[in-house]
C-alpha cells in the first residue's frame, strides 16, 4: 500500500470523526468507529479502486462501523436523561391546542439552503440536541434506517421512537428559529 | 369520526412530524389535508418541516463527497 494512500486516510480522519460524533455522542465510541473504519480501509486499499471518491468510500464504510458501535452499546444509546422530560409542546401549544405564538415565515428555501453559515448552524444545533434523541434522529436522517430499522437496531417500541423524533425534529427547529433565523430577518422580511 | 378529523394544530403538527417517520393512515391524512386547507400557522409549521428535511438530505450528500468539508458555496 502506497504511503500516499495512508497519508490521504489521514487528511480525512477529522472529518470521519465529526460525523461519527455527531452521530454516537461519545467521544470514546466515536474513535473506536473511525479507527475501524481507517484500519477496514488500510487492510483492503485495493476494494477503494478509485471507481468513486476516497471520501465517499471511507464514508460508507464509517456507517457500517458506527451502526455496529450502536448495536454494541444499544443499551447506553438509548437511556433517557432527564433534558429529555422537557414538554415542548407545552411550549409550543395553549392548553386548547392552539399555537402560542404564529410560526415565523422561514422565507425562500432555496434562498436560505445557499449560504454555508446556515449549515454551521444547523450542525450546531445537531450537537446540543440530547443525546439519545440525536442519535434516533441520526440514524434515520444520516444512516437512513427506516423506522422498523432504527426500533429493531436499538430494542425500542415504535412509540418511544415517534417521540424521540418528534422531540428532536422540535427541538432543532427551535433551535434553527432562534440560532438562525431570528438572527437573520432580512432573509425573510419579504 | 368528525372527531378523527377536525384536530387541534397541536395534534396536527404531530402528525406532521410523524408522517416523515411512517405512513399515515387515510383518516389523518384527510386530517392534516383539512386542517391545512384552513389554517396559516400549521401551514407555516409544514415549510418549516420541509425546508429542514431539504437542509438535512444536502447536509448529508456534502458529507458524503470529496471536497471542503463545508456546506456548499
Amino acid at each position: 500500500m502506497s504511503n500516499d494512500f495512508a497519508s490521504q486516510l489521514e487528511k480525512l480522519q477529522p472529518q470521519l470523526l465529526r460525523f461519527a460524533r455527531t452521530q454516537l455522542r461519545n467521544e470514546a465510541w466515536a474513535e473506536d468507529a473511525v479507527s475501524e473504519t481507517l484500519v477496514a480501509a488500510l487492510e483492503k486499499p485495493h476494494a477503494f479502486a478509485g471507481q468513486s471518491q476516497l471520501k465517499t468510500w471511507l464514508v460508507g464504510i464509517l456507517k457500517h462501523k458506527v451502526i455496529d458501535q450502536l448495536r454494541r452499546h444499544k443499551r447506553e444509546a438509548t437511556i433517557l436523561t432527564a433534558d429529555d422530560n422537557e414538554d415542548l409542546d407545552e411550549l409550543l401549544f395553549a392548553p386548547d391546542g392552539h399555537w402560542r405564538e404564529m410560526p415565523a415565515d422561514w422565507g425562500n428555501p432555496d434562498d436560505v439552503l445557499r449560504q454555508r453559515q446556515f449549515f454551521v448552524v444547523m450542525e450546531a444545533c445537531l450537537e446540543v440536541l440530547p443525546p439519545t434523541q440525536a442519535r434516533v434522529f441520526m440514524m434515520r436522517e444520516w444512516l437512513e434506517l427506516t423506522s422498523d430499522e432504527v426500533c429493531k437496531e436499538m430494542t425500542i417500541t415504535t412509540t418511544n421512537l415517534w417521540v424521540l423524533l418528534h422531540r428532536a425534529r422540535l427541538r432543532l427547529r427551535e433551535c434553527l428559529q432562534s440560532g438562525w433565523f431570528d438572527a437573520h430577518p432580512e432573509a425573510t422580511a419579504k | 369520526m368528525m372527531r378523527l378529523i377536525f384536530q387541534s394544530c397541536r395534534k396536527v403538527t404531530r402528525l406532521i412530524l410523524e408522517r416523515e417517520d411512517r405512513r399515515l393512515g387515510p383518516l389523518e391524512r384527510v386530517a392534516v389535508r383539512l386542517h391545512l386547507s384552513v389554517c396559516q400557522m400549521c401551514t407555516r409549521f409544514t415549510g418549516q418541516v420541509r425546508l429542514m428535511n431539504r437542509a438535512m438530505a444536502q447536509w448529508k450528500s456534502y458529507s458524503e463527497t470529496d471536497g471542503p468539508d463545508d456546506p456548499p458555496r
